[in-house]
Order: C-alpha cells, then structure tokens, then sequence
C-alpha cells in the first residue's frame, strides 16, 4: 500500500527513518514531562537544599525545682569532643591513601589489578598515617591525659561498635537468608540453607554494609571545661564552603580531621546527696538517744525526679522526629516544618522518672540558623528556646528527712524486739515508703520510697540496683508496688456505710468474734484470733463497738457486717469514690505517663475485684464473701501509700477530693464526695482514739529490755500535734525469689507476713483541745508486721520532720524557751 | 587554480534554496545555546545587585572559538563537489586507523598520547587534544556510503557481512581504548544507512534479534565499572539512593537538577546556584543538558529536542531531494549519528540511559566533537546545495514486489 503512495523506495526508506527519529523523541519527551511535571516539586526541593546550610545552636534543658525554689536537677554547661569514627580507628590514614592514591593515578587505576593498587596505596600510607598520629598526641595534649589513656578509649569505641556490628551483621543476614529462601520456595526452588546460592551469597555482603556507628563520630572526652573546649575548636576542620577559624593565621596547628566540640550538658542534682542530723530524743525504746544521730541520705528523691541517658535509641528518635507532617485529607503527607525539639547525635534524652516524662517540656528547642550558600546571606536566627523549669509541690528537705527514718542507723526500719515480729530475724532491714499530703491544698510533700539508689551506684554497679530481689531499690513504693491495705481501709468503710444508709448513727455492732457460726476458723476479729477465742470486743469494751470505737480498736466483725450490707457493689463504688481501682490518681499528679526506671509507662496499681463491666470473662466477679474481706482490706483489693495518703487527706477535708499534685503549676482538681460530715466526724473521733486512747491499736508499744519491767511507750509524742490515725497488719502474699531455689526445688521464699501500715493525720492544737488536719501521712513496711508496732514510730517520727522543716509548730522548743505550757 | 578549475572542483548546478539551511539553523542556534549554558554551568553567580559578569568563564571563550573553527571548517568543506569527497574516504579512513592503533599502542610516550579519564583517546597536538576516534566518524560514514553505492549484494543477507566487517574493524579499535561511548555509535549509523540503502528489513531485523539474544552474554565481558554503570541506572529507575555518594551521583544529580528545572525552568543567577552548589559532575560537557531544561524548565528541553528534529529534518529532506546514491547515504549516516548521540546523551541525562560519557552535539562543551558535527553539518549543506544530477539508474530504488511492510 505504501508502494502505491509513495513509489520510491528510498523515499519510503527515508519516511521510516523519520518517522522511527521522530517516535524516539517520543520517549525523552515523557520522561521530560515525569521528571519536570510529576516530580518537578520533589526535585526541586532536593536542589534547593543544597544551597542552604542550616546551623543549630544549642538550647538549655529545664531544671526541676522543689516547692520552696530549691533546685533539684539542673543542666551544668559543658562539652563533649567527639571524633569521626574512622579517624578513631585510624582507618582514616588508609582511606586518605587510597583517595589520594586513585587520584594521582586516575587513568591507569581501572587497569591495575588489586596488588598493584594495594601497593600504590601503601606507597602514600605512612604520610596519612603521620599525620594522624601527630593529631591524636595534639588530642592528648590538650585533653591533658596521657597518650595511653586516649588510645584506651579509641580501643574501647572501637571493640563496642565491632560487637554491635557483628550482632547487627548477624542479624540482617538471618533476616535476608530468611527472605530469600522464602521467594526462592515460592518460585518453587527449595535451597538448602547452607547452599552457595548466589543470591544468599549477595545477602551476605549486602548485609555486612557498614552500620551507622562506623559513619558517626564518637565522644572521646566528655565534658570538658571551657578553655579545653576552645583548645579543642581551634583544630575542628572547617565546614566546606565556610572559612576555618584558622585560616587567618598560617601559624596555626593543621586541623584534626572528623575532630567535633559539641555542646553538651551535664545534669546535675544537687540534693541528691544530702546530710542530716535526726533528733534522737523522740525515738523509741532501744532507739533513743540524747544526742542528734548525723545520716547522710543518699538517693533522695531518685525515684521521682529519675536520670538522664547520653544514647539516644531508635525510639526516642520515633518518638519526636524531625520532621513535623501533617496528614492531609486525601491521605497524602505533607511535610510542614521541622521539630527544633529533635534528637541529635550527643543529645541525652530523660531515661526514668519526671527527667523520662516531662522530657518533652523539659528539652527545650534549639535555635536555628540558615545560611544561603548562593546569595551568603544568614537569615536572622530563630532564638533556642529553653526548656521548661518544672515546680513541684515536693519539699526536698523534708523528703530527705523522712529518707533518713528508714536508714539503718536509726534503727526504725531495721527489724527490734519490741516489733514482736517473730518471723523475722532481729536487725533485719525493712523496706518501705512513706507518702506526705498537704491537706489543704492536696501538695504531695514527700513521696519516699526506701531503699534508694544514687545514680553512682546505678553506673557502677546496675546489679545492686535491679537484680536485687529481696530490697529492690528501683522499685517505687510510694506508687509503684501494688499492697493489700489491711485495716486502714476501715474509716472509709464506716463514713461510706454511714453516708449510704446501711449503718446507723450510733448504731452498734456486737463483736462475736467470729463472723461466720459455722466457720470458726475463718473471718475472725483479730483479738478472737490472738486470744484463741477468749475474748471478744464485746468483752473488751464491755459493750458492742459503735463505729467509732471500732476504728479505734479495728474490730474486724463490725466492719465484715459492713461489708455484707455494702455488697460488692457498694464496696466498689465508695473505693473508686475514694481514687482506688482507676488510675484517677495517676494523670492528676501532672505527669502525663509516669514511666518507670526501664522507662515503660506506668499506671498506679490500684487494684480492684472487677465487678462486672470488665471485659476480661475470665476473672471472676467479687462475691459477696470477697467483699466481706474488701471491707477490712483484704481480698481483692490493692493500692500504694498514695492512694491511702490520698483518701485520708479528702477525710480530712470533710469529703472534699482534691486530686494529689506532684507539679505545682497543675491546676488543682476537686470534687466533692458527698460525704455525710457526722459520719466524718465520727470516723474522726475513732481515728483520734486509735492513737490517743488506751484501747486504740496504735496508742502504744509494749517495751521490754533485759532485766527490766516491760513499759509502755506512746507511739506519738510530739506536743501539741493532734492525730488521728489507723494502723493496719495487712495479711500478704509471700515474696518469691525467681533465682534461688529452696531445698524441695520450689522458689524460695524471700519474705512473709503482713505488711505494716499506718496512715495519719495531723494537725496543731487550738489550746481548746481541737485541731483540724492539716497533714495526712501514710506509711507502710514491707513485711514489718503488726502495724502500730513497726509504722507507727516511723509515722511519729514524720510528725517530728514536719515540725522541723517548718510546718508544725515545735511546742518543744516554745516550752523549752518560754517555760510556759504549750499555746498555739 | 584558475576559473575552470575552480569550476570543476565545486561544480556546477548549484542552488542555493534547499534543505540544508534547516540543518544549519539548528546547528547555529544549538551552538549559540551551547555556549549559554556552558557558561551557566562553569561561572558561579555574580554576587547579588550587580550586573552579570563581563568576563565569561575560560570555558565560554574557547568553546566559541570552537565553535567558530567548527563553521569556517563547514565552509570550507561546502565548497568541492562531494564527489571529491568521496575520492578521499577511504584514504582518510585508512589515516584513522592507523591513527586508532597508533594510540593503543603501550609504547607511544604519554606526552603524544595522553591518557584522560583512563582512556587513551587523545594525541596531543600542542595547544589543542585531537581525538581520531572524532574524524574516523565521518571517515567511515562515507567509507559505508561509496562501498554502498549502485550495489545490489547488500539486498541479501550474505551481503550484510562485509558491511559488517567494515564496521566491526573501527569499532573494536574504538573500543579498546576503551571508549564504548563513541564505538557503539557506529552501529546504528550502519544500520540506518542500510536501511535507507534497500537492504531487506527482514534481514535488517533478523540481526537485531541475534544481537538482543547474544547481548546478555556479552554483560560478564564489560569492565567493572561498566557493570557498575548498569547497575547504578536499575537504582536510578528504582528510584533507590543507592549509590548516591559514589557511581550514581552523577545520575541522580542530573535527574534532580532535571526535574528542578519545571516547566519553564529557573532565573538565570538562581540556575547558577543550583548547578554550582549541587555540584553536578561534568555540568559542561556529559551533562550540559540537565543545566538547560534546570534553566529552561520543560519547555526548554522540548524545545532543544525540536531543534535537533529540525536539523534531522533538514538532513532527511537533502536526502530525499537528492538522488546520488553517495551523498543520500551521507546525509543519512551524519544525521543517525548525530541523532544517536544526542539520544543517548540525553538519556544519560534524564537517568533512562546508563552513563556512557557521550557529549551532546553542538551544545556540550568539546573542540573536537565541535568541528566534526560542524563538519557533518557542511557535509549536508554540500550534498545539498548540488542540484541533482541526471542518473544513469536510480538510486536505491529496488523492486519491493516480493517485500511488503508486513515482512
């Protein structure tokens, strides 16, 4: 057909090859028009961002305060010289080689075979490798620390980043093999594993690419001072395209190559360590000395305020990337700016406690500054701004005061005789925690948790700190460690019963010992039970216990029938009323996620029975039987010293819940339970008479010295400061050991018995014999035992740090000056 | 030399409106084009407010000078009858290749040959480099098209082999120096002008098909860094970073610079910048023409592409108007080897072609490559500025009866 159009040959020959140049146009032009058109923007941005360098100038991370201004955790300026790590190595000498190497002999080097090439590069080595030498003896120099001492370091970054490399060399080839033998047996070609299959052998080298710790500098020297820092600046290499700061004077030292200062900053928490002298004279029995008995606290306020960590991890980094990107509605990503709060290389990030989840306030944003290579211009700067300095509402002071309570050289946490607890060994050390609230304001004042650890003692020597499984020091008792309540939880139950309905005003309960005829072995009242059935309440009083009464001598039957008329769901509500079994205490503190010394966020663990309306079908509902337990805090039932500082503290407050603050720049949250006030008051008065009247539970200890009468001592003494207060002997779960084993090969049992609790409140006198409460205190050791006997003193004695640091009155000293009798 | 001679050297039957003028067009305003952006990609940008710069990079001046070399040799080859043309191909052929295993040589010192970039593809001429590879080009380009001439033999398949051999003894020399770049030129320009000579498509493709078949074993006989090439060109096209820092910063920093030109590209000092402070390799040569479509945007690119059709334009229509077989085929050689240059650099360009370190004509910065195409171009104005003679047979007319397109 063409041969009739066009009858040349050759013409029609020549159509075809225009028209064969003409469709070639054809393809350029389309991927003309992808790269321009459809990625035009892409590449555009890529270019241009060549043409700017961006500067980023340090920032200073917020410090912690303590309610009365003192600083807590604060960032002491100084910097780190960190060197490239191939210069660290020294293959630096050779890469230098070998560039130079190719360069001079640029036209043959394709053409030589590898020993020929290899002997070039030797040829030119020993001047590279001079020349590293004589910068890392300069760095030596400047550091002031011998040569052999900068060599260790470079030889101890160096084995580090081999073994992560060889674990990650690993990893990644198990992981490619993996994926490769999967495609090849989907194709239908089954490998054996340790086949030489080409493709696993190009997984192999693929896998073994250098890792980014071989490409990024290192810190040789960490925290230096500022003129070492200068010393140091003066040989960093110049950025390309900006003059060396050397460049003017030709005098100057040869720059070190892959030499960075960077600006770091040291945390320091001043109070970490803090010296004390505790008045002896107040101290019980055995305990009690004349003279001021010095400790020195260490660790305070470890688990609260938490450390720092200089590496930053993959998920630090996830957590806050740099770039900010919005999703559009499309479902597109659009990059919109640049996070100035991000990680980089050298950055520390907060690794536990408020440093781990206020980080985000505390970091602070760098300052930016962006330098236009093409036009030289530098555009005004974005100021750093610094990190938030976070208040709380802790009195740093009266933390490290009530700390040294559970030192052993006072001997209150330290297991005596007259704790009569029998399966305890005398002089073995107790942990525990105590938990201070200011009831007006609901201010947590201290939140101690003993034992403690410095963060010394965490770098140099982490097992003592985490594989300890009997003291557990990192544990957090304060908020962290579930604990059966015991008896404490007893004036809750009675305001709640009264305030509902199911109890009477001045109703009586008979105390028959035990609650259930046909179980005579089971829910009993204590002193049924320490007696062997002699006596009951009812035989003590000489009448049946009204509610206040049995507060204060805790009885046991009065409040099982309590717990029958509430029902489970009556329990339920008024503990959750009170903050237990939600994590309505946790976000309140003001700290977002609280995380632990893992840095894993936490909740508080308050625990309750779930009673329907949890999701989990497994676990069985509260029975009526569990909440005759609930009701004297046993059962399925758990919370933190926190908690019961907290519901003490709404008592004190007639009903008022203000939520627990551990940051004073929250806001303050409150709402009101709806309590009956005569049921408080009458709480109140139990509350008062537990402590203050001969029958209550925690009035007195029974003393008893060789070759002496045994005494009595009060359990509180501080003049003029009124309390109120509840122990409780909380039955406990036993402590496993998950390393040793006994000699049946069961785990062996660490600690048993109860937990000691006491929880208080206290406030000065009028002169007219009332007070309002101004404090609430609880206390609880770890398996300790009888509640009055082992947490109490220790409550007393937090009277006592209170008085000292200010926020009772010391009557003492005002008799003492005075000689009048006590007046408010 | 008098009139008669003079006469009988350029011949008669001249005319002065013809085809060619397209060729030339296109060739000066590429060249003028060529010159900008020489300078765009080798002077860095004045500094800001002032005027730009009086003084043009060294680059600039000697291009131009290039440039003017290149159309005084134009001219001077305009003027003898390409008949007279063909009476020195195959002498000239012959120069070449005694010139192409002269620089293969080992022994030859390195202050005559010079080796660049690791080939030996250069004598030193003084003040100038000459590249025999350049002129064995056009050598062999009338060398195919006098033994193509008023033949028949090519019409059969045996017929191909001494074109072949032809064409493998130049292009093996090529390539050992190594220099696959201009070597692999050579056969699409075979091709083409047997194409336009009426040797059968059938055969035509049968060839193609057996290289495309033999063309996988050949891949283990590249060099390393060829390999390295290919390689570098799949991650390109992936889209992978691969390699950014080493073998393929040249791609995607082309490709980048490509596509940041947009639609209508960038103001002049901004393009500066880019081309500078992206440091593109070889922005003055290889890569010229990622440096026009970052100024130029899409349009200028389109635009370049449309100049260099109009040239082949140009080319083809002399070849049509034409009807001495010699100067058809000549025609048609400049123009295919110009075009597969040109394609292939600037697919190397827009990151579809693996980097082979072939310049664009008339545009990349080069002397030697300035006079040959320049050459070329005169070679098309010559052919076409000779009315047509009468023939004794038709040129490349064949009877196609027993070949239709469907073959």
């Amino acid at each position: 057909m063409f041969a009739r159009l066009i009858p040349s040959m050759f013409l029609r020959r020549v159509l075809l090859l225009g028209g064969l140049l003409a469709f070639s146009a054809f393809l350029p032009v389309l991927q003309l028009i992808y790269l321009t058109v459809v990625r035009g923007e892409e590449f555009r941005r890529d270019a241009e961002r060549k043409l700017v360098v961006e500067r980023w100038l340090p920032t200073q991370r917020g410090r912690i305060l303590d309610r009365k201004g003192r600083v807590l955790a604060f960032n002491r300026p100084s910097y780190d010289i960190a060197v490239d790590y191939p210069v660290i190595t020294g293959e630096w000498a050779r890469d230098q080689a070998a560039r130079h190497a190719r360069s001079l002999h640029r036209a043959q080097w394709s053409q030589l075979s590898r020993d020929q090439q290899e002997e070039l590069i030797n040829r030119y080595l020993p001047q590279f490798q001079e020349q590293l030498d004589a910068s890392w003896t300069r760095f030596a120099f400047i550091a002031g620390l011998p040569l052999e001492e900068i060599n260790k370091r470079r030889e101890q970054i160096q084995s580090q980043v081999e073994l992560m490399a060889a674990s990650i060399w690993e990893a990644r080839e198990q992981k490619a093999r993996r994926e490769i033998l999967e495609r090849l047996e989907r194709r239908g070609e089954f490998v054996d594993e340790d086949a030489d299959h080409p493709e696993l052998r190009a997984a192999a080298r693929q896998a073994r690419r250098p890792i980014r710790e071989q490409t990024t500098p290192h810190v040789v020297l960490r925290g230096v001072d500022d003129k070492t820092a200068f010393a140091f600046a003066k040989l960093v290499p110049p950025e390309r395209g900006v003059p060396a700061p050397s460049d003017a004077d030709p005098l100057a030292p040869a720059p070190m190559p892959g030499l960075h200062v960077i600006d770091s900053q040291v945390r320091e928490y001043p109070f970490a360590v803090v010296d004390l002298a505790i008045d002896g004279s107040t101290l019980p029995a055995n305990l009690r000395t004349d003279s001021a008995i010095p400790v020195r606290v260490e660790g305070v306020a470890t688990h609260i305020l938490g450390w720092m960590r200089s590496q930053i991890y993959a998920e630090d980094i996830a957590a806050r990337p740099k770039e900010i990107v919005e999703t559009l509605p499309d479902g597109a990503k659009r990059v919109v700016g640049i996070d100035r709060g991000h990680y980089q290389p050298g950055d520390s990030v907060g690794a536990a406690g408020l440093e781990a989840s206020l980080e985000r306030e505390l970091r602070g944003l760098r300052g930016f500054e962006v330098t236009h290579l093409d036009t030289g211009e530098i555009d005004p700067p974005q100021p750093p701004e610094h990190g938030r300095d976070i208040p709380l509402t802790i009195d740093i002071m009266l933390q490290a005061r009530i700390q040294a309570l559970f030192d052993p050289a006072i001997g209150l946490a330290v297991s005596q005789p007259w704790h009569a607890n029998h399966l305890l060994p005398d002089g073995a050390v107790l942990s525990g925690a105590a938990v201070v609230i200011d009831i007006d304001s609901g201010d947590i004042l201290a939140m101690v948790s003993a034992p403690s650890f410095t963060l010394e003692q965490l770098q140099n020597d982490p097992k003592s700190v985490f594989e300890d499984e009997l003291m557990q020091p990192f544990l957090n008792r304060a908020i962290n460690r579930p604990y059966q309540p015991g008896s404490v939880v007893k004036p809750l139950m009675l305001v709640g019963a009264l305030t509902g309905g199911q109890l009477q005003h001045g109703a009586r309960i008979s105390c028959t010992g035990r609650f259930y005829e046909n179980k005579p072995d089971a829910y009993r009242c204590w002193i049924y039970k320490m007696t062997d059935g002699a006596q009951t309440h009812d035989g003590s009083l000489g009448h049946a216990p009204d509610g206040a009464e049995a507060i204060m001598v805790s009885c046991n039957i009065f409040f099982y029938e309590l717990g029958r008329r509430l029902g489970p769901k009556g329990l339920t509500e008024w503990f959750t009323k009170f903050g237990v079994g939600r994590d309505a205490v946790q976000p309140a503190l003001g700290l977002g996620e609280f995380r632990d010394d893992q840095g894993r966020p936490r909740i508080f663990p308050g625990a309750l029975g779930p009673i329907g309306g949890y999701s989990n079908p497994n676990v069985p509902s509260v029975s009526p039987q569990d909440a005759v337990l609930m009701a004297i805090g046993q059962g399925p039932i758990a919370w933190t010293p926190l908690h019961a500082a907290d519901a003490y503290a709404t008592l004190g407050r007639m009903g008022l819940r203000i939520v627990p603050r551990l940051r004073a720049d929250e806001p303050v949250r409150e709402y009101d339970l709806g309590l009956d006030p005569r049921a408080i008051d009458t709480a109140l008065r139990g509350l008062h008479g537990a402590v203050a009247e001969r029958a209550g539970t925690g009035y007195r200890i029974r003393v008893e010295e060789p070759g002496q009468p045994p005494r009595y001592e009060e359990v509180f003494n501080a003049p003029g400061i009124k309390v109120w207060g509840k122990t409780g002997t909380a039955d406990a779960a036993a402590l496993f050991s998950r390393t040793e084993t006994d000699e049946n090969g069961k785990p062996r049992i660490l600690r048993d018995g109860d937990h000691s609790w006491t929880v208080i409140l206290c406030g000065p006198e009028d002169g007219a014999g009332g007070a309002r409460p101004r404090y609430a205190v609880a206390v609880v050791v770890d398996y300790g035992g009888s509640g009055g006997k082992v947490s109490g003193p220790i409550a007393n004695q937090i009277v006592h740090a209170l008085i000292a640091e200010g926020y009772l009155p010391d009557f003492k000293a005002r008799t003492a000056s005075t000689g009048a009798p006590p007046r408010p | 030399m008098n009139l008669e001679t003079i006469q009988l050297l350029i011949g008669r039957d001249l005319t002065l409106r013809h085809f060619g003028w397209l060729s030339v067009l296109a060739a000066l305003a590429l060249s003028l084009l060529g010159i900008y952006a020489i300078d765009l990609a080798s002077a860095p940008p004045p500094p800001a407010g002032s005027p730009l710069p009086i003084t043009p990079s060294g680059l600039v001046l000697k291009q131009i000078i290039f440039m003017a070399v290149g159309i005084t040799a134009a001219a001077a080859i305009v003027l003898p009858h390409y008949r007279f043309v063909r009476f020195v191909a195959w002498p000239a052929m012959w120069i070449c290749l005694f010139l192409l295993v002269f620089i293969l040589i080992p022994q030859v010192p390195t202050w005559l040959v010079r080796p660049r970039n690791g080939a030996r593809a250069w004598i030193n001429l003084g003040p100038v480099d000459f590249q025999p590879a350049e002129v064995a080009k056009i050598a062999f380009i009338m060398v195919v098209a006098d033994y193509l001439r008023y033949r028949r033999n090519h019409r059969t398949f045996v017929g191909l082999i001494p074109v072949g051999l032809i064409t493998l003894v130049p292009v093996a020399l090529i390539m050992r120096q190594p220099d696959l770049g201009t070597a692999i030129l050579f056969v699409p320009t075979v091709f083409a002008m047997l194409v336009a000579a009426g040797a059968r498509l059938k055969h035509l493709s049968l060839v193609v098909l057996i290289a495309m078949c033999a063309a996988p074993a050949a891949y283990p006989l590249l060099k390393p860094h060829q390999k390295q090439r290919i390689i570098g060109l799949v991650h390109v096209i992936q889209d992978s970073k691969a390699g950014a820092d080493g073998i393929n910063f040249q791609s995607l920093t082309a490709r980048t610079l490509t596509g940041a030109g947009g639609l209508t590209g960038n103001p002049d000092p901004k393009a500066r910048s880019l081309v500078r402070f992206n440091r593109l390799p070889e922005a003055h040569n290889d890569m010229i023409y990622s440096v026009i479509v970052l100024r130029f945007g899409l349009l200028g690119g389109v635009a370049v592409l449309g100049l260099y059709l109009l040239w082949f334009a140009g080319a083809l229509l002399t070849a049509a108007a034409c009807r001495d077989p010699f100067g058809r085929l000549v025609v048609i050689g400049c123009a295919t080897i110009i075009a597969a240059q040109m394609f292939i650099n600037v697919g190397m360009n827009i990151g579809i072609v693996p980097i082979i370190g072939l310049t664009l004509p008339f545009v990349s910065y080069g002397g030697s490559s300035m006079l040959t195409v320049w050459l070329m171009t005169g070679l098309v104005v010559n052919i076409a500025t000779r009315r047509p003679p009468r023939l004794a047979r038709p040129s490349f007319e064949f009877d196609d009866s027993e070949e239709t397109w469907a073959d």
